[in-house]
């Protein structure tokens, strides 16, 4: 939305306008905005009452009804069945969250290329070659089991050993012929 | 269309290998024979049969050695991307290449004459003897061609469009299911290189290196006359070959892929850690695999690493204080496997 950042400069008492103000009392839905802005703000200072009643529940019934079905198609009684759709609605979850997982690896595995291409004798701050666990063994800086946490200065050492072997076998490719 | 750029002896050959290989003949064992049989046949044909995949890539080969052009693409690996130019041409008949990364540090490597010199941040500059052109697609240029149909199935896939050219679809299929596979995107009428996507077993893609632009010029410009005359850094002898040394662990490697041999194995050290290592090289003739052993003790600590990056897998291993290395362009489950493989001496292998 266009005038968010305006709403959110009148909440912050940075914008005076008359104009904003009226549309804010004839739009509903940036009537709601500025609700969330200012229970977003009391929360963040911890002014916010001890119990918060957010309206959502007419939401997720609605977000239930217009739900497709994902799963193959069952006799119409089935449906009404709250159980159901319950089940439909965790395996939904179950997928987002798998989905979540495989974009953090992919995010987490971004590797500097000209970190290792240049392969300077003086120890880069970029080594930043990370490892990915995908379907092989227990592996990654992150998950060791037996050792909980490296220290910053295991953790650069180790990027600098795996950039010596990264760089090395590209010396070695040059090699060849 | 058909450009008869190949000199004749070669398209022969090549007509006749790539017609035996399309059509799996039952006397495909008594190869030498057959191809000399159907040699003048074929050479007949060849005016009316289709350019096949490996006509393409031989077409492709001669001329990223042979014409004059600028190529600027893109390395993309896991997102991350890195922009280079590379140069091309021919003066008085030397070839003359240059390349060069265009943000960062940097990193440029000048090919001429059988020589590659690597000017890089952080260390001084330095040459090779090579006959390979700097750069994947320099490693695609250099291929012998009848090895890597040994091990791969060359198809062309169609055609497309890259950088604004018309391209030429090349698939370069695994025979193993251990590698990983290529996508070769060539320009249509002069068959330089415009695309190369690494793609693993699934198909998605794991590294690909991508033209924006191809110029291309009727004879060498200024910038290739003047790296024609300029002075390289002398040549170093890759790695210090100690190969009179003993190795330092009695080691053997299990398992490696189906068509990889092994193409060297010396001891050698190691330049950011200085560290000597064990060290066994091969290779597919399209991809290469590194394995390093290295007896670091307990001093040292190491995890076990599995690092990816675009399609360069590295595995490490340790096992009773060796630590086992395994870099290349290979999927991570075939560097795991490689390094897993790994077997010691039987005193080694005590605890």
């Amino acid at each position: 939305m266009a005038n968010n950042e305006q709403l959110s400069a009148l909440i912050d008492n940075e914008l005076q306008d008359a104009k904003l103000l009226e549309q804010l009392a004839n739009d509903a839905e940036l009537a709601d905005s500025w609700r969330d802005y200012h229970l977003i703000g009391d929360v963040i200072r911890g002014e916010v009452a001890p119990r918060i009643e957010i309206d959502i529940a007419d939401q997720v019934a609605l977000a239930l009804e217009e739900e497709p079905a994902i799963v193959a198609p069952r006799p119409q009684a089935e449906q009404d069945k709250p159980s159901s759709a319950k089940v439909v609605k965790f395996f939904r979850y179950a997928g987002q969250y798998a989905i979540a997982a495989s974009v953090a690896v992919a995010a987490i595995i971004g590797v500097q290329q000209y970190s290792v291409e240049q392969g300077g004798e003086e120890p880069l701050p970029v080594f930043n070659t990370i490892p990915v666990g995908g379907a092989v063994s227990p592996v990654s800086l992150q998950s060791g089991p037996q050792h909980r946490e490296m220290t910053e200065a295991e953790i650069l050492e180790q990027r600098q050993r795996i950039s010596a072997y990264l760089q090395d076998h590209r010396f070695q490719q040059r090699v060849v012929e | 269309m058909r450009k008869t750029v190949l000199m004749m002896p070669a398209l022969i050959a090549l007509a006749s290998f790539s017609v035996a290989s399309e059509t799996v003949l039952p006397e495909s064992s008594s190869n030498d024979t057959s191809v000399q049989a159907v040699t003048p046949m074929l050479a007949s044909q060849e005016e009316i049969r289709e350019e096949t995949a490996l006509d393409l890539l031989m077409r492709f080969q001669h001329a990223f050695h042979h014409l004059n052009y600028e190529l600027a693409y893109i390395e993309v690996r896991q997102g991350h991307i890195e922009p280079v130019r590379f140069i091309h041409g021919l003066v008085d008949d030397v070839q003359i290449s240059h390349r060069v990364y265009l943000n960062g540090p940097a990193h440029e490597a000048v090919y001429r004459a059988n020589k590659v010199a690597y000017f890089e941040a952080g260390q001084p500059p330095y040459s090779l003897t090579s006959k390979r052109l700097p750069g994947i697609f320099g490693n695609l240029a250099a291929l012998e061609a009848e090895r890597l149909s040994a091990n791969y199935e060359l198809v062309i896939a169609g055609k497309s469009r890259v950088a604004g050219r018309p391209a030429q679809v090349m698939r370069i299929v695994p025979k193993s299911a251990d590698m990983y596979g290529l996508y070769l995107w060539l320009d249509f009428n002069s068959a330089l290189p415009l695309r190369i996507d690494i793609v693993d077993r699934q198909g998605d893609l794991v590294e690909q290196h991508m033209a924006v632009s191809l110029i291309e010029f009727s004879k060498p410009n200024e910038w290739m006359q003047e790296l024609a005359s300029i002075d390289l850094p002398s040549v170093v002898t890759g790695a210090n070959l100690d190969a009179s040394e003993e190795l330092q662990v009695d080691w053997q490697l299990g398992w490696k892929p189906v068509g990889m041999e092994v193409r060297a194995r010396e001891q050698h050290s190691l330049v950011l850690l200085s560290e000597s290592v064990d060290y066994m090289q091969l290779g597919d003739g399209l991809f290469d695999v590194s394995v390093y052993i290295n007896p670091i003790g307990t001093t040292s600590p190491l995890r076990e690493h599995l690092v990816r990056q675009g399609a360069t897998s590295l595995h490490t291993v340790v096992r009773n204080g060796i630590e086992i290395t395994v870099v290349g362009e290979i999927p991570p489950e075939t560097a795991s496997r490689i390094a897993d493989s790994v077997k010691f001496s039987p005193r080694l292998e005590q605890p």
